[in-house]
């Protein structure tokens, strides 16, 4: 079995001084396929920040075990990069600095990795001119399609993606996800986990769409309609309509 | 014709310095110990002079002994506390163990260290150590005491370790994974995003401590053993009643301290840049 | 992030200061030496001001004690390195450092900075008597201590300010320069003798001269230009400085102060060295004694020349020294009036109970016996006299 991402059994709890033990994660097990776009759809609170942040390496289960190309993750493994709600751009470097991030850990010299970022800066469509701005000054599409392109430009065999659109306007937003998939099949066949809680972003970019609920996976759905998908077909519709089913099933639950 | 922004600007700032002129011209006609302005100008215009009524070097030759102390003092203050500040600040135990150590310690003055100075370091200075009693060759390095070193450096290490350990622990997390995915090993992550991150603070750090260094070094220079810097010449001033050098160093000392001061202001401005505008 | 062009300016600053501070101030102009590598370096403390003029004087007329005396200072660098040559060898390099008066001198000694140091009796003793290994080894100088007030006081002589102090009225205020000063002690064993009551604090009523401490490195000008003393109790050259500006008249020698006589030739600085620089360097410094003994000579001898000699050194006017030096008595050699005249210190310190320690019970001879080490100062002299190099007999 191909398995690029497997989550076997993870349960994780946070100790908070508020509300004592939270667990945020319960006997959860998951495996995302390589190359596949895998989106994890749920409410807010509900832990799919959570299984990113497990699969990034940023933090440990309480119990249960992550893998990450076959080998468990200790810390951030190699080959993954992780796109975020905030963007996380490091305020104090202009924007090409900061895509040029990941290859500047890596002791990549400095006009290979000009070169590289200013070549995805593009990619994203962001004008040239933007390189040399810092992350305030730029609007918050532009943020993220900056954080897309650090994360991209670190040539991730892995891409962890964490509500990246959700705080944009719905133009842009449907911008960037064409940008995202248009991206990924140029690439070399990325392993996407996408962390959503919009069911309609879901549909319209997932391979595979898995329904969270409180701490835990209550549905596996699989998307087979060929891309470009139109939001208005009946096949898209039909799909929402079966994810959303899934959804308020378990809503319940939650309390 | 209206004067335009730029003289009225110049003409308001000019009134208090020329209002302290005035009365300080009118006070030196009457008195002893207030030198004339004429005096202390006199002196101001030949730097480079060695003093016919001082037992002292130049004014210039003072100015560089007691700046080369604060160098050293400074340097080595910042050296020292910006990373025992980046550990305090990421480190709980650190922070633990060394947080009422530094609070303590920061509110004594760091000349009333002077005495424990003299003791500890007496008159040895980078020369002594190096060539013991030859040191006297070595003129300027001679005169960067130890004693006045450590004075300096007591001054200015704990608000630096402050605002660095400040800075250090407000470095957002989210940069700091965000760096820990793309690979960043302990040390990059140090130098790629704690230390960019705390910059502004510790500049600040370093422009409270510079400027407590600065003052320092005007009282430790009263202690004995050595024949330069700005302090030594004010308190032989004192002594000779040459009071138009006391006042020609303490207008020295005001000029140094402000560029100082603004060259401290300057590197935390671009330091911060990035900070400025940020929502 | 590339390292911004700020950054590259601080470091190159920092190390040009660096190098400035490496080269600019090494290899200071200096004549050619004779070889130092075997050659002592000896410390010699000193307070920078005339008190001390017959170590300045040999120190700048080192061509003169050459010619004429066959031993002298040779000059390496001015102020601070010379050379002690007696005939044809060198006895030791001297390096003049100057610390400070009062207490400051002893306690660099007591820190190991200098082997010998040139200061005030009061405070080398008080070290003695905590136990460090300090002996007086020559005399340096005398007098030199007066009592000013205010120029538009009444007060013109001693028996007026006898006479001013028990009128009734706000008291006297005067100002002394350190606790242990010389002026101070004898000006208030004078006061006790005429039955004056004093004391430090101003509000007690029975109090008619109180004291003010107008701290050691400051001087009384400013309180006497604005009038918070009425006079002040000093050694020069700091009463020359302050009649110079004007600022107060010279009304008693505390010389004269009574007792009558006992402060005549009272001491007032010394010339001390620890026991181990004794044992371990005795000939050079004898060979350091003759030369202060000779100095002392010359400075009564030619005046004219001490005083250009205080001023070119310690940059105090000329005028000021004029009024300075001739009321200082230079004396090198332990006469007879010096030694009685250390008797009565030790007389008086035994009094005020000032010694807690070694000297707390001795017995103003048994302290002379062990506080003095005369043998290598008159050794000195004898060897001089039969040189023929001394005119006092």
């Amino acid at each position: 079995m191909n398995d690029t991402i497997r989550f076997e059994s993870i349960s994780k709890c946070y100790t908070t001084p508020a509300r004592g033990d939270v667990w945020a994660l319960r006997d959860l097990s998951l495996s995302c396929a390589s190359g596949q776009l895998t989106c994890v759809v749920g409410p807010s609170g509900c832990g799919k920040t959570t299984l990113l942040r497990l699969a990034a390496g940023i933090e440990s289960p309480t119990r249960g075990r992550v893998l990450v190309e076959g080998q468990p993750v200790t810390g951030p493994p190699d080959g993954i990069a992780l796109v975020s709600q905030e963007g996380d751009l490091l305020p104090w470097r202009r924007v090409l600095e900061n895509v040029a991030l990941g290859l500047e850990i890596r002791g990549v010299s400095q006009r290979r990795r000009g070169r590289r970022a200013r070549d995805m800066l593009r990619r994203v469509h962001l004008p040239a001119a933007v390189e040399r701005s810092y992350a305030h000054e730029l609007s918050g599409g532009m943020r993220q399609r900056v954080g897309l392109a650090r994360a991209l430009c670190a040539d991730p065999r892995v891409l962890l993606m964490d509500e990246p659109f959700a705080s944009l306007d719905e133009p842009t937003r449907h911008d960037l996800q064409r940008e995202l998939l248009d991206l990924w099949a140029g690439g070399d066949g990325q392993t996407i986990l996408f962390v959503t809680h919009s069911i309609e972003e879901a549909v319209f970019l997932a391979d595979r769409v898995v329904v969270m609920t409180f701490a835990r996976t209550v549905a596996d759905i699989p998307v087979r309609i060929p891309r470009p998908r139109d939001r208005l077909s009946q096949t898209f519709v039909d799909a929402l309509l079966q994810v959303r089913e899934a959804f308020t099933a378990h809503a319940d639950e939650s309390a | 014709m209206k004067p335009n922004r730029l003289t009225i600007r110049v003409a308001l700032g000019a009134i208090v310095p020329l209002a302290v002129l005035l009365v300080w011209h009118l006070a030196s006609a009457r008195s002893v110990v207030v030198p004339s302005v004429a005096s202390v100008v006199g002196v101001l215009a030949h730097p480079f002079r060695e003093p016919p009524s001082l037992d002292a070097t130049s004014l210039a030759g003072g100015a560089l002994v007691s700046i080369l102390r604060v160098a050293c003092g400074f340097a080595l203050a910042a050296l020292t506390a910006i990373p025992v500040g980046l550990l305090v600040g990421r480190c709980r135990t650190a922070m633990h163990l060394l947080s009422p150590t530094v609070a303590g310690a920061m509110v004594i003055s760091p000349v009333a260290w002077m005495p424990v100075a003299i003791i500890v370091f007496g008159l040895s200075s980078p020369a002594t150590a190096l060539c013991g009693d030859e040191a006297w060759r070595w003129g300027l390095l001679d005169q960067i005491r130890f004693a006045i070193i450590a004075v300096i450096w007591l001054g200015s290490f704990f608000p630096i370790v402050l605002n660095t350990a400040a800075g250090a622990a407000g470095v957002r997390d989210a940069h700091i994974e965000a760096a820990r995915v793309l690979g960043a090993s302990g040390r990059q992550v140090l130098t790629k995003v704690v230390l960019p991150s705390a910059a502004p603070s510790i500049m600040t750090g370093l422009r409270v401590g510079g400027g407590i260094a600065w003052r320092v070094i005007i009282v430790a220079e009263i202690f004995p053993g050595t024949r330069g810097g700005l302090g030594y010449m004010i308190t032989t001033a004192h002594e000779q009643a040459s009071y138009e050098y006391a006042f020609a160093s303490i207008i020295v000392i005001g000029a140094i301290g402000l560029a100082l001061d603004g060259l401290l202001r300057l590197a935390a401005l671009r330091a911060g840049r990035w900070q400025v505008k940020e929502r | 992030m590339r390292t911004s062009g700020s950054t590259h300016l601080a470091t190159a600053l920092a190390f040009g200061a660096i190098a400035l501070a490496i080269t600019g101030g090494c290899r200071s102009e200096t004549r050619p030496d004779a070889s130092d590598d075997q050659v002592k370096t000896i410390r010699v403390g000193h307070v920078g001001h005339d008190h001390h003029l017959a170590l300045y004087v040999a120190a700048l007329e080192g061509n003169r004690f050459a010619r004429d005396y066959g031993i002298a200072l040779r000059e390496i660098k001015l102020k601070e390195v010379y050379d002690l040559v007696e005939g044809d060898t060198v006895r030791a390099r001297l390096r003049l450092i100057k610390v400070g008066g009062g207490s400051r001198m002893p306690a660099a000694m007591s820190r190991g900075e200098i082997e010998v140091g040139l200061g005030g009796i009061p405070a080398v003793v008080k070290f003695a008597d905590n136990g460090q290994p300090f002996k007086i080894i020559s005399p340096l100088q005398t007098d030199g201590d007066m009592l000013v007030m205010q120029k538009e006081s009444p007060v013109t002589d001693w028996p007026s300010f006898v006479a001013a102090a028990r009128a009734t009225g706000r008291p006297l205020k005067i100002g002394y320069k350190a606790p242990v000063a010389v002026a101070k002690l004898v000006f208030e064993r004078a006061l006790v003798a005429e039955g004056i009551a004093y004391g430090y604090d101003a509000s007690d009523t029975q109090t008619r001269v109180v004291l003010v401490n107008f701290g050691s490195e400051k001087s009384p000008i400013p309180l006497m230009e604005t009038r918070a003393i009425d006079g002040f109790v000093m050694n020069q050259p700091g009463v020359a400085v302050a009649v110079d500006k004007g600022l107060g008249k010279v009304v008693a020698q505390l010389r004269d102060l009574p007792p009558k006589g006992k402060w005549v030739d009272h001491p007032c600085c010394c010339v001390s060295a620890t026991e181990a620089t004794l044992a371990e360097h005795p000939e050079a410094v004898k060979a350091l004694l003759k030369v202060l003994i000779l100095s002392s000579e010359l400075i009564n001898a030619d005046q004219d020349l001490a005083i250009d000699c205080a001023s070119r050194w310690t940059k105090y006017s000329k005028d000021v020294e004029r009024a300075s030096v001739p009321t200082i008595r230079y004396v090198n050699e332990p006469t007879a009036s010096w030694l009685a005249g250390m008797k009565t210190w030790a007389e008086m310190t035994r009094e005020i109970k000032l010694f807690k320690g070694r000297y707390a019970e001795a017995t103003p001879d048994e302290f002379v016996s062990d506080m003095l080490s005369l043998d290598l100062c008159r050794q000195a002299a004898d060897e001089l006299r039969q040189k023929g190099l001394l005119k006092r007999p």
